[in-house]
Formats: structure tokens, C-alpha cells, sequence
């Protein structure tokens, strides 16, 4: 990939989707932030397109928990009274029940299968990013897929529909 | 149960797939095309720009401050707060015109000497080696090279300190002077000769002007015993003794340099 717009267009949906899978402040300005980076440091990357993604990914990631912290200090304040209703579903959940499961792993566990499957990265990417042992990370993936299995398979069988988290 | 991982892979995988708004991709890609990246990479050398204005800036008004550019009380307020600051040597800094005058001299004469020291060494002449540790002239003060006439005449007296005679401490100094004239070692030649009296002294051998030559201890020891008059009358007493030093030493210049050291 020569530009960081063709780098967009290849990752872009991949990035996003992990942003929202991660319950990402605000996904679509993370990943702004995260392609802008991109563009910068483009021409310093030296890499094929596997390292291509795994550098994406790590930006992404950075980018994410820069954005959890920048939240977590400035807490939302409301000056008016917000009425207690439910969300809207926002038209970027598009598989609700799946978010919903994600949402009952550990943070640790979600961040593994996330980059794995959804980001689409080999275990051994997914170590690095995370700073941790390959042996580690695929015990957290086995843990996480048997629990998103059972969340899955039970709202399945009892029909229940989770509502959409954002 | 009703689900398998295999389905529950392919459904975190679809949430890769499913493309960003085209709304927001057009967004980004605009932005990544154009904006920001440049807007970045040109505010650099304007920062760097900018700095580089504010250092000649200031620059040029310290010096506007320094002697001679401003009426002497401006000129004064302005010296002592860069004293503050370290820019300028507040006690060195010339404080009336008379003081301003001597520094010129010295440091005309500091810069002679430098000169004629330079000029020796490009004419092969023999280069002799002076003690020169810790010797500074001129003001501000830089390194002195040259011989101790030089260094004397580089330290004129200043008027604005009256109780300090500088030509006359330069004068007692080891400055400049041949370092085979002050000894072998040059460790040795650094050490202030004062404090060397009391020692030898304190070990109640009461040696004479030659005490320092380790092969005369005993000699100078019958020649002049001890007395207790010249252990109580200290410094001055012992002056007399060590005035028929015949080490080439200037015999004047023990005693001083004992009252003063101590």
C-alpha cells in the first residue's frame, strides 16, 4: 500500500469495527485520529501488508486506551435534566445480541478475540500489541469464545433479543 | 447448545467487514488527502522561526542594557537584574565610569598578552610552561595566557573596591610564572604556599629557611632548635627564619601569605 488513503480503504472497516467491538468512545473519531497517525508516520513504515495491519492495529489500540483515559478524566456533565429513556440504537450496531456478549467478557478477554477475529490478526500480533505471551493470549481466545458460545447459544435458544448497546 | 464457535467466529468477523459510513470515510479521506498532515509538518519551522526571532530579539536588548548604552542608573538597575540571572558578574561588572576605564585596561592588557603568548607559539620560539590554573583577567573574565609581568599588568587596581589591592594579590600569585621556578611537580606549584608554614610548624621541628629539602632535617634541627618564643609568636617570627630562603623565593612573600591564608 502506497498511501494512507488506499491504507484506509483496505483497514478502515476493520479498525472500525474493532473501535466499536471494543466499546470505544466515540468509534468514528478514534479512527480518525487513527489514520491520520497513519498518514504521518506512513512514510517512516517499512513492512509488507501484514505489518501494515499489525501497525494499524497497535495505532488503534493506543489510540483507544489515549481516548478511555481522555473520558475518564473528563467525566460527561450534564447541565439539564436528560430524560430516562433507552438509547436509540446507533445504525452502527448491527449485531446487537453479539455486542451484548462481548460486553460480559472481561475487558482482557474482549480485547483478545476482538484483535483476533475481528481485527483478523495471527495470534502472535495479537501477543505483541497486547504485551503479552502467545500462550497466554490463546487461553484468554478458548475462554472468551466458550463464554461469547454460551451467552450466544442461550439468548439463541430462549429467544430473548439484548438490546443493542452502542 | 445452539451455537458453535464456528458461528460465533464468523460473526465477530462480520463486524470487520461491514464498511465505514460513506459520509464519515469521505470525511476522513478529505482530511487525510489534504489537511493536517501538511498544516503539521509547515508549523514546525515557523516554531523554530519564531524562537530563532525571540533570541536575537532578546539578544539584542541585553545588550542595549550593558555598560555604556544607557544612562549609568538605567545602566545599573539593569546590570544588577541580569546579575539575578547570571548573565552578567554583578560584583565584576563596572559600577562608574573610573571602575569601566580600569577594566578596559585590564582586559586590553589581558588581551596583549594572549596575543603575545599566540605570536610565540606560531614562532616556534621555546615554548615555556607557566603556571596558569585557574588564572583568569579581564572582564568579563576569560583564561589568561602569558607570563606573571603580564598577569600583574592585566590586574590593575580597581577604584570601586578599595579595600582589595588587585595588582598586589596578582602580584603574590603564582600566575603566569615559568613553572620550573615553582617546582618539579605541578600538582605542588598549585597548592597556596601559606597553609604549608603552619604545617611544618605544628610538627615542632622548627626548621629554617632549607626545612623543605628531606636530606637537611636533622642539620636544620641542631642549627635552629625550636624555641618557644618562635612557636607562640607565630606567622611573623617564622617570617624572619625563612627570610634566608635560598630557594628563590621572595622571602616577603611567606608572611603575608600566611597572614592572609589563615
Amino acid at each position: 500500500m502506497n498511501s494512507a488513503a488506499e491504507a484506509y480503504r483496505s483497514l478502515a472497516p476493520a479498525v472500525l469495527g474493532y473501535l466499536r467491538a471494543q466499546r470505544g468512545p466515540d468509534p468514528e473519531d478514534i479512527l480518525g485520529e487513527v489514520f491520520l497517525q497513519v498518514a504521518r508516520d506512513l512514510p517512516k513504515f517499512r513492512g509488507d501488508d501484514d505489518a501494515l495491519r499489525r501497525w494499524v492495529f497497535s495505532i488503534a489500540h493506543n489510540r483507544l486506551l489515549d481516548a478511555r483515559r481522555r473520558e475518564a478524566r473528563r467525566p460527561p456533565v450534564a447541565d439539564r435534566d436528560v430524560p430516562d429513556q433507552p438509547a436509540v440504537p446507533g445504525p452502527e450496531v448491527l449485531d446487537g445480541e453479539l455486542a451484548a456478549a462481548l460486553a460480559q467478557l472481561t475487558p482482557d478477554q474482549r480485547e483478545v478475540v476482538v484483535l483476533r477475529f475481528v481485527a483478523d490478526l495471527p495470534l502472535a500480533d495479537v501477543a505483541k500489541i497486547t504485551h503479552r505471551r502467545v500462550g497466554a493470549v490463546k487461553a484468554m481466545q478458548h475462554r472468551a469464545l466458550e463464554m461469547l458460545q454460551q451467552r450466544l447459544g442461550v439468548a439463541t435458544e430462549e429467544g430473548v433479543s439484548t438490546p443493542p448497546v452502542s | 447448545m445452539g451455537t458453535d464457535q464456528e458461528d460465533v467466529i464468523r460473526r465477530l468477523r462480520s463486524l470487520g467487514t461491514e464498511p465505514v459510513e460513506p459520509g464519515v470515510a469521505g470525511r476522513h479521506l478529505s482530511f487525510l488527502a489534504a489537511g493536517p498532515v501538511a498544516a503539521g509538518r509547515r508549523r514546525r519551522p515557523m516554531m523554530v522561526g519564531a524562537m530563532l526571532a525571540g533570541l536575537v530579539m532578546g539578544g539584542t536588548g541585553l545588550a542595549t542594557a550593558l555598560p555604556g548604552s544607557l544612562p549609568h542608573q538605567a545602566s545599573s538597575v539593569a546590570r544588577s537584574a541580569l546579575a539575578a540571572v547570571n548573565l552578567v558578574n554583578g560584583d565584576q561588572a563596572p559600577s562608574h565610569p573610573s571602575a569601566a576605564k580600569a577594566a578596559a585596561k585590564a582586559a586590553k592588557a589581558a588581551a596583549e598578552a594572549t596575543e603575545a603568548a599566540t605570536t610565540d607559539a606560531d614562532q616556534g620560539h621555546a615554548k615555556v610552561e607557566r603556571f596558569l590554573t585557574g588564572c583568569t583577567a579581564g572582564t568579563p573574565a576569560v583564561p589568561f595566557t602569558g607570563n606573571h609581568g603580564q598577569y600583574v599588568k592585566a590586574h590593575p587596581d580597581n577604584p570601586a573596591t578599595a579595600d582589595v589591592n588587585e595588582r598586589q594579590v596578582a602580584a603574590k600569585s603564582n600566575c603566569g610564572k615559568p613553572l620550573a621556578s615553582l617546582g618539579t611537580d605541578t600538582e605542588d606549584a598549585t597548592k597556596p604556599e601559606a597553609p604549608e608554614a603552619p604545617e611544618v610548624e605544628n610538627e615542632g621541628t622548627g626548621k629554617p629557611a632549607d626545612a623543605g629539602r628531606p636530606e637537611s632535617p636533622g642539620k636544620s634541627e641542631q642549627e635552629h632548635p625550636p624555641t618557644t618564643a618562635v612557636k607562640e609568636q607565630g606567622s611573623e617570627h617564622r617570617a624572619t627564619d625563612t627570610g634566608t630562603d635560598d630557594t628563590g623565593k621572595s622571602s616577603d612573600h611567606r608572611p603575608e601569605g600566611v597572614g592572609s591564608g589563615s
